[in-house]
């Protein structure tokens, strides 16, 4: 068992650093989003290795539903910009450097390997004795599993990933919500961008594919959050689900729809964060500190945040894959 | 029986392995596409043995969640339409064993 | 004793269909030949192992999780082998990417 374990393992290792390898070096962009895409899911599997089944669930929501078609469609656009180049304006003014243009010529005039090779080499070493200096020192310890496994009763959840999450650490996790409403904020502060169009559906089985597939898609984002408070899952792995379960939705749909209206889009983007605050203020008010519980009040209050965190995560990853401010808001 | 499914998981992941090279060759865009579609089909089998060898059952959500939006990334693909053609582009063009101006010639 | 001889030999037929799904993904000539390989794969191969690996669940709410995993892999492979097929069809086997 354990020798088919380790060749296992190394078996997964070698396929990621080769999948890895070959992405980069890939002067092919739609063969390197291929590869992205695999090295996505074996880097699932490399995480259920590791014993992180939440990760890997995070992984698998946001590598199969997200990444792969948020590079694809950038691809989609890239070739646009590329095809308007060519096709004509000869005497247009010279492309920006630092815009799509610049970009794309440096990905499709690579330098030469010899001149980028020796660097690239030298930066790889610097970066691994760096990382392999840091880690050397690392006492002996334990971990704080045992410290986790020793207040589980106080937590109000039964899945010490949760509970670390949600109640013993919970400013990690408010930090991290703000930094995905930033991320947004920062997105649409680029200003405004075109919708990808909507395209009409080749066929009936796509049609029929999405009728069975978001209801599903729904279900299962409430029973991973469900799940989170005795099993991996949570609202970072909900969201994702839901996200990506949007995403399909505006890849698919045949005919234009209406934009979310700006004011209720903002509402749910930022209930997250929004909650996640008031309940911090008020366990300081009430005596417990910045973001505790009273331990009768922590599995409620954690729902309610976890609920919260889901549908901002979710609406945010959408956005995100959108782009772009909300139409009728003009400030 | 744990020793069992292990090894059929490792079977697999070598299929997986030996399917990069159909990613890597190419030649069109769908041969990639319908590559990476198997293994996400795979990977789903993988994470389910796994499920049984490492006695983990949260892994069938991983699993299902990957089941679930295997399908993304080949309606993201369809969309794409590339370049416009063309008009007088013939629906196939030259076959990938005669190099044409048109193909990449980076398969190193 | 029973159960686990009906999980060995159902695994192992949904393996050689994933061998053949992958000996297809790399032998056959062209994209619309290969589709089928991938399809083997999905419905056969994972539904043999999937069939396998029901008679080792714990109860019910397993067997279930295991059925919705299939149909949903097969409704995802019938929509990216139509997808994958259409594209093809109507933009060219060897479309430039640059």
């Amino acid at each position: 068992m354990n020798a088919l374990l380790v060749l296992f393992d190394l078996v997964l290792l070698a396929g990621i650093v080769g999948v890895a390898w070959r992405c980069l070096a890939s002067t092919d962009l739609f063969r390197a989003v291929v590869l992205f895409i695999t090295f996505g899911l074996l880097l699932a599997l490399a995480w259920v290795r590791l014993e992180a089944p939440d990760i890997a669930l995070a992984e698998a929501a946001i590598g199969a539903g997200i990444t792969g078609a948020l590079l694809l469609v950038t691809l989609e656009r890239l070739r646009s910009i590329m095809a308007e180049r060519r096709s004509g304006r000869p005497h247009s003014p010279p492309p920006d450097p630092t815009g799509p243009h610049a970009l794309l010529r440096a990905l499709h005039d690579p330098l030469p390997e010899h001149r980028t090779f020796l660097p690239a080499l030298s930066f790889a070493l610097v970066v691994g004795g760096l990382l392999v200096t840091a880690l050397w020192h690392q006492p002996q310890s334990v971990g704080l599993e045992p410290v986790v496994d020793a207040h589980m009763d106080v937590s109000g959840v039964d899945h010490p990933i949760t509970a670390v999450l949600l109640n013993f650490r919970a400013y990690d996790t408010f930090l991290e919500l703000a930094i995905v409403l930033i991320a947004l904020l920062g997105a649409w502060s680029l200003g405004r961008h075109d919708l990808i169009p909507a395209r009409p559906a080749p066929g009936p089985i796509l049609p029929g594919t999405l009728r069975l597939l978001v209801p599903v898609a729904v279900v299962t984002g409430v029973y991973v959050l469900w799940a989170g408070s005795h099993a991996p899952g949570g609202a970072f792995q909900a969201g994702a689900i839901l996200g990506a379960a949007g995403i399909l939705l505006v890849l698919a749909r045949p005919r234009q729809l209406p934009m979310a209206p700006a004011g209720p889009l903002r509402l749910g983007i930022s209930a997250g964060v929004a909650l996640f605050l008031l309940v911090g203020l008020y366990g300081l008010a009430a005596g417990h500190g910045f973001l505790g519980y009273a331990e009768a009040w922590a599995y409620p209050l954690i729902i309610l945040i976890e609920v919260a965190a889901t549908l901002s995560i979710a609406l945010t990853l959408v956005a995100l894959f959108v782009a772009g401010r909300p139409a009728g808001d003009d400030t | 029986m744990s020793l069992f499914y292990l090894a059929a998981a490792l079977f697999l992941l070598g299929t997986i392995l030996l399917g990069l090279v159909r990613v890597l060759r190419g030649p069109g865009s769908g041969d990639r596409m319908l590559a990476a579609q198997l293994f996400g089909t795979t990977g789903v089998t993988i994470l389910l043995l796994l499920s049984l060898a490492l006695e983990a059952s949260a892994l069938v959500d991983v699993a299902l969640v990957f089941a679930l939006l295997a399908v993304v990334a080949a309606v993201a693909f369809v969309r794409q339409h590339g370049l416009p053609e063309p008009p007088d582009t013939p629906i196939h063009r030259q076959p990938p064993d005669t190099p044409g101006p048109e193909r990449h010639h980076d398969d190193r | 004793m029973i159960a686990n001889a009906l999980t060995v030999i159902l695994i192992l037929a949904g393996l050689v269909f994933f061998a053949a799904g992958t000996a297809g993904l790399l032998r056959f000539p062209d994209v619309y030949s290969r589709l089928h390989a991938l399809t083997k794969a999905d419905n056969v191969g994972l539904g043999l192992v999937i069939l396998g690996l029901m008679f080792q669940a714990g109860g019910p709410a397993d067997i279930l999780k295991l059925l919705l995993i299939w149909v949903l892999v097969l409704a995802a492979g019938t929509t990216a082998a139509h997808m994958v097929a259409q594209r093809t069809w109507t933009h060219g086997e060897f479309e430039s990417d640059r």
